[in-house]
Parts: C-alpha cells; sequence; structure tokens
C-alpha cells in the first residue's frame, strides 16, 4: 500500500476511531496519541493489512482492544470532558447557554456513569451509526445480545432522565 | 399533542430497541431543530442534542500533518516481525541445514544399505546357478553311467 493509498483508503476513518477511543479513554490528548499509533501500526505492517477484507472493522477492533488495554493498564478514573460548545442556536441568552451546556454535561455524566460495555453501545450505534450487524462483529456477540444489552442501556437512560425530570437529580 | 404523535411513537420504539438507523437519525435531528417542546419530550431533548454533537467531534487540525511526518521520518519496517523474531527465524535456519544433514546421512545409509544387498542377491544368484550347473553335469554322468551299466548288463546276458 503506497501513501497515497493509505491517505485514501485509512485516513478518512481517523475521526470515527477517534471519537470509539475517546469514549473508552475520555481523554482527548490519549485517544489522539492511541488513534496515531493505530494508524502507524497499520501503515507498518501494510503487506498484512492489504488481506484484511474489512478495513473499518479491522481498525475499530483494534481501536478498541488498544483503548482498553490502555484503560486497563491506567487503571484510573478520567476527568470530565467539557462538551463542546457548538452554539448552534444562537437566539439563547447567555444565561440559557448555560443552562444547555450544563444539561449536556449532565447527558455525558448519565452515559459515563453506565457500565463500559453498555457505554460502547451507545457510542456504536447512536453515534457511529451501525448496524446491529456491524456491532456485533466488533464486539463478537450475537445481534440479540447486542439488543438485550441496547435495550439495558437506553432503558437505564431513560430511568435517569425521567428521575431528573421529576426530580431534579440522578 | 398530535403534531408530535410520529416522533412519540418513534421514541417508543427508540427506548425498546425496535427503530432502524433512519429512524434514529430522525429523532436526534428532530430534537436538535426543536427548542419549544411539551415536557415529556422536553426531558429527552438533550440526549438526542448530545448524540448529534458528538457525531461532529473531530481530530485537531494538525493531526494529518504530525502523522504523516512520523510516517515519512521512520523506515518502513514489518511491523509483525520483531527483533525477536528474526533471532527465531535466524535458529530455525539451522536447525533446518541440521535437518537436511541428518536426512541426507539417513539416505545415504539407506542407499548403500540398499547396494550391499543388491551385491549379497546377485552373489547367491551366482552360487544357485552354479550349484544348478553342477547338479545338471551330476545328472548327465549318472545317465551315462546308467547307460553304460545297461550296455554291461546287455552284454553280458548275451
Amino acid at each position: 500500500m503506497e501513501l497515497n493509498e493509505f491517505k485514501n483508503r485509512i485516513f478518512p476513518l481517523r475521526d470515527k476511531l477517534y471519537r470509539f477511543a475517546l469514549s473508552i479513554l475520555h481523554s482527548r490528548e490519549d485517544a489522539e496519541d492511541l488513534v496515531q499509533e493505530v494508524l502507524l501500526k497499520i501503515w507498518n505492517a501494510q503487506s498484512f493489512f492489504e488481506r484484511i477484507d474489512d478495513p473499518t472493522a479491522y481498525c475499530m477492533m483494534m481501536t478498541k482492544n488498544m483503548a482498553l488495554d490502555r484503560l486497563r493498564q491506567a487503571n484510573r478514573k478520567t476527568p470530565h470532558l467539557p462538551v463542546e460548545q457548538h452554539d448552534a442556536i444562537e437566539e439563547q441568552t447567555p444565561l440559557e447557554k448555560i443552562q444547555h451546556r450544563e444539561r449536556l454535561q449532565l447527558v455525558e455524566r448519565i452515559i459515563r456513569q453506565l457500565p463500559q460495555n453498555l457505554q460502547m453501545l451507545i457510542q456504536l450505534r447512536d453515534i457511529e451509526g451501525e448496524s446491529y450487524q456491524q456491532i456485533g462483529h466488533l464486539l463478537k456477540l450475537s445481534e440479540s445480545q447486542i439488543k438485550t444489552n441496547l435495550f439495558r442501556a437506553r432503558q437505564l437512560l431513560k430511568q435517569r432522565l425521567n428521575n431528573i425530570h421529576a426530580y431534579g437529580q440522578l | 399533542m398530535d403534531n408530535y404523535k410520529y416522533i412519540e411513537e418513534l421514541l417508543d420504539k427508540y427506548w425498546t430497541c425496535e427503530t432502524n438507523l433512519e429512524e434514529e437519525t430522525i429523532l436526534r435531528e428532530f430534537f436538535s431543530q426543536e427548542q419549544e417542546l411539551p415536557a415529556h419530550l422536553q426531558q429527552y431533548r438533550h440526549l438526542f442534542i448530545y448524540l448529534q454533537e458528538e457525531q461532529e467531534i473531530k481530530l485537531s487540525a494538525d493531526f494529518e500533518a504530525q502523522l504523516l511526518e512520523k510516517i515519512t521520518a521512520q523506515p518502513r519496517t514489518p511491523h509483525f516481525v520483531s527483533r525477536t523474531s528474526y533471532r527465531t527465524s535466524f535458529f530455525f535456519k539451522i536447525a533446518a541445514g541440521l535437518l537436511l544433514l541428518l536426512s541426507i546421512g539417513f539416505f545415504a545409509q539407506q542407499h548403500q544399505k540398499i547396494q550391499e544387498q543388491t551385491a549379497a542377491r546377485e552373489t547367491v544368484i551366482t552360487a544357485i546357478g552354479m550349484i544348478a550347473e553342477n547338479l545338471q553335469q551330476g545328472e548327465t554322468m549318472i545317465d551315462e553311467g546308467l547307460k553304460q551299466l545297461e550296455t554291461l548288463y546287455i552284454n553280458n546276458k548275451n
């Protein structure tokens, strides 16, 4: 694989891999570093990589394994990420903007409180828009197992959002 | 309230994992665009906004340049062949060489044995041939002796 081919086939995956790594590591710096490591490994092992049928699935699998390894090694509680400020709703007053951002941070906290495997499902299905089949292939689970776990994750999210709405707390 | 019936249905399906990817996109887009919603929907609004915004997260702008710099700076080494495996392959080469020598030795020995066996067989065949020849000579001599005896017997009788 020449540099141009690498740029065309592998580079476009970088943001997807980054978001996936970020959802596991919860640190922008670590996630960026990890994606760089994954891409360099692929560049160096390209003769092996050329035989892979589905480069996206392979890269995602590699990212998942390496990110989980790092997480185990670090064995630390990661600080909360500030939710990216998009300011999409321009009519908001400064106070409304703060409230909006606080609510997004709350959602982020609820998701981060889910078990790791459920967080990964939310990331892959609701953020990356992967099919159940693709997720099953990546996590080595059957489609029915994926659906059962995702059902659990969404029910937990719903329950916590309902609690916030009703009682103002998690 | 009827305006939201479709979204409420989708939402119910979403919680029980019965929505497809397209319907899930509709939910995210709906909640990201609508600002004034009834309370029973408003409580889920930020979840879908969060999910929508997370899709837009990207690596820093200089990531590509940094990676390209690393790629061009380092020599292209095969990742799956480490120093250890080079060492291992060296020992494998020695082992393979030894195996080849042993095999050649074994076959040479076998070949020698076969040659010896062939020579022995030929000697036996020659010996048997000689015995057979001598036996035939002996038979001829006996025949001649018998003929002479018969002649003598007939002469004496007459």
